[in-house]
């Protein structure tokens, strides 16, 4: 049971060493949704204000299954 | 505050006072009021009877943050509608120290000789020769040789000499380069066929705005400095990655428009990404946060250096790196820099080229990923102007058309942003529907679309977007006419105390006393003034439409259509015309 975590921008910055630009394979623990996986992966929960899992807005408490992609990032914009 | 009104056929340069129907319109809400005023709908837009408004914002010129705009307007001879081109750079603030309410430019003569000279004394015509078919950097260089090397430049390079339809206005940074620019809508080949080559402006000994109650203004905008600098994202995000940040974001959710409009995702995003480039910019000593105008505290530019750790190109955005990046499917990101650069120095706008680069490979001109053709096309098609080099400087409509192409992402002749309308519904309703063409500036939904800025609004569905889409409009063209950047909007939008610090700081400075039901008045008016306009141009409801094939083919990873229906668009301007 793994999922694809895809950190972006200043979070980048608290994966292990070994996640090339950001995107780590995670073997789930029996993490059942987002925040558990961020706090197994110590992540500040409290700088994850875009949550998107498989393309799709989500938040914290979103369950989540093998195979998943989740992208995280901090308040950020542009345009 | 005064008008200055030239016309290049008489060579004549009048000074007006400003009507009282004008005081209080600055910006945006200035240049689409005379150009309604005073432009016959019937004019070619390349012609001696179109004309070209240089208006600051109400705020340009003071220590407000962030408020050095520049709206440029005119009939745009990209869409054939009313346009506003906004600018970033030195120009605004200077042309507010000056007093300048607007610079109206009419007639045409094809000279290639004339600039105009800005300063404490007025405007004034003058022939300088040798800047004929120079590029920007290179035109730049030779005025601030000649005029001093603190003025503002806006010039406009070979593309708009030659009356290329995507061409730009080129406006100095603060750095000296032509990074800026009024880029949207073709406004540089108006201003190459009025046979104007530049604009030089020189703040020296400049009087200064003209303040009402310097405390009261002092005590707003300070406050509003806060507001902005509170909030993460202008205060902070906006700094560290650039706009370019919202690559892998727009990726993640599917958004990123790729091969064309093809797919909302691409697999090599990340090599084109906010984070690799402020990687690059960091190795070889550029500036990872760099602002456009003095006065902006938001920083959102940056110094790209090549290689060598030598300056290469300046204020390299989202938009320009998705259009030649993700789109064309090249993921090189100095060959992106490179294209950026040549978009500044020949004068094109990058959101329109790119686009025009993605048609280009749709139609075989040349391959998907090219890189090295699209070099090529620039080098030795564009900037010699020939035939095809024309053509792809004519913009994404006139190319796709050339070639029998059925997919061109445009509406009203304007080629489209960053975002796909399809996974991004609430920009597609503003891409259809704005009076500017395809713009995301003109109302973008993407903040509570993906962004999670100003409330959240479902991006893959249509419940709440073509409300949210007409606010967004509405309050932009607001914005539009103070001079701030459109990015104070971050804040704006999460904090209630911003509109009216806002007002306080207008009030101060004007003396008078608007509410900000007010504002959100002079939003609408600006908006029924340009979408009349553009009416009496020959737009009709048919013309606030998505090209068919975003209604018909599914968008992956998400497998959406643009599915919104015509009465849904109308209703955008159903009580704004």
């Amino acid at each position: 049971m793994t999922v694809e975590i895809r950190c972006h921008a200043t979070l980048r910055d608290y994966l292990p060493e070994s996640a090339k630009k950001g995107i780590y394979q995670y073997e789930l623990k029996g993490e059942k949704n987002v925040r558990e996986v961020a706090n197994s992966l110590e992540l500040p929960v409290e700088e994850l204000h875009l949550i998107i899992v498989n393309g799709v807005q989500k938040n914290l408490d979103a369950p989540i299954q093998d195979g998943d992609r989740i992208g995280l990032f901090p308040p950020v914009g542009g345009g | 505050m005064k008008i200055y009104r030239v016309n290049l056929n008489t060579e004549e340069v009048k000074t007006e006072e400003v009507p009282e129907s004008y005081a209080p319109l600055g910006g945006r809400a200035l240049t689409s009021q005379v150009i309604s005023d005073e432009v016959d709908p019937g004019a070619h837009p390349l012609g001696e009877n179109n004309k070209l408004v240089f208006a600051p914002g109400l705020l340009s010129g003071t220590r407000a943050p962030s408020s050095g705009r520049l709206s440029v307007g005119s009939i745009s001879p990209l869409t054939g509608g009313i346009k506003e081109s906004n600018a970033g750079g030195t120009a605004a603030q200077y042309f507010g120290k000056l007093n300048i309410k607007a610079l109206i430019v009419e007639g045409a003569k094809d000279d290639g000789k004339n600039v105009l000279v800005v300063n404490k004394d007025g405007v004034k015509l003058e022939k300088v020769d040798g800047l004929k078919g120079l590029g920007n950097y290179e035109a730049g260089d030779k005025l601030r040789e000649k005029y001093g090397k603190n003025v503002s430049v806006m010039t406009i390079g070979p593309a708009g000499e030659h009356k290329m339809t995507a061409a730009s206005i080129a406006v100095s940074d603060i750095d000296k380069n032509p990074a800026r620019a009024a880029g949207r809508g073709g406004l540089g080949a108006v201003m190459g066929s009025k046979g104007l080559k530049a604009i030089v402006i020189d703040d020296t000994d400049a009087p200064g705005v003209v303040m009402h109650d310097e405390d009261a203004f002092k005590k707003a905008s300070k406050k509003f400095s806060k507001i902005i600098l509170d909030h993460p994202v202008s205060g902070e995000a906006l700094r560290n990655y650039g706009t370019a940040v919202l690559i892998n974001i727009l990726n993640e959710a599917g958004g990123l428009p790729t091969k064309n409009f093809e797919s909302g995702r691409y697999d090599k995003a990340d090599d084109t990404s906010g984070e690799t480039m402020v990687d690059i910019i960091k190795k070889r000593g550029g500036k990872a946060s760099h602002s456009c105008h003095p006065g902006c505290i938001m920083g959102c530019s940056q110094i790209y250096n090549d290689e060598d750790g030598n300056y290469f190109t300046a204020g390299f955005e989202y938009e320009t790196v998705w259009a030649f990046g993700a789109n064309c499917l090249i993921n090189d990101m100095d060959a992106i820099a490179y294209y950026d650069r040549c978009c500044d120095d020949i004068g094109l706008d990058t959101i329109e080229t790119g686009v025009t680069m993605g048609v280009a490979m749709e139609a075989g001109i040349i391959e998907f990923g090219d890189k090295d053709g699209v070099k090529r096309l620039f080098d030795e098609e564009i900037r010699k102007a020939t035939p095809l080099g024309r053509l792809l400087g004519s913009g994404s409509k006139v190319t796709g058309q050339t070639y029998g192409v059925t997919r061109v992402p445009e509406v009203k002749g304007q080629g489209i942003p960053a975002y796909d309308p399809r996974a991004v519904k609430g920009v597609g309703v503003t891409y259809a529907t704005s009076t500017q063409g395809a713009d995301h500036t003109a109302g973008y939904s993407v903040t509570a679309n993906i962004l999670k800025v100003g409330g959240e609004v479902d991006p893959l569905k249509k419940e709440g977007q073509t409300e949210l889409s007409k606010n967004l409009q509405v309050a932009t063209a607001a914005i539009d006419s103070t001079g701030l950047c459109l990015f104070v909007a971050f804040a704006v939008l999460d904090n209630e105390e911003a509109v009216p610090t806002i007002v306080d700081m207008l009030n101060a400075q004007y003396g008078i006393s608007l509410t900000p039901d007010d504002v959100t008045e002079l939003g609408k008016q600006i908006l029924k003034v340009e979408r009349n306009y553009n009416k009496k141009l020959g737009f009709t409801r048919e013309d606030d439409r998505m090209p068919e094939f975003f209604q018909k083919e599914k968008l992956p990873p998400h497998d959406v259509t643009f599915d919104f229906t015509d009465e849904e668009l109308d209703s955008v301007y159903q009580d704004l015309e």
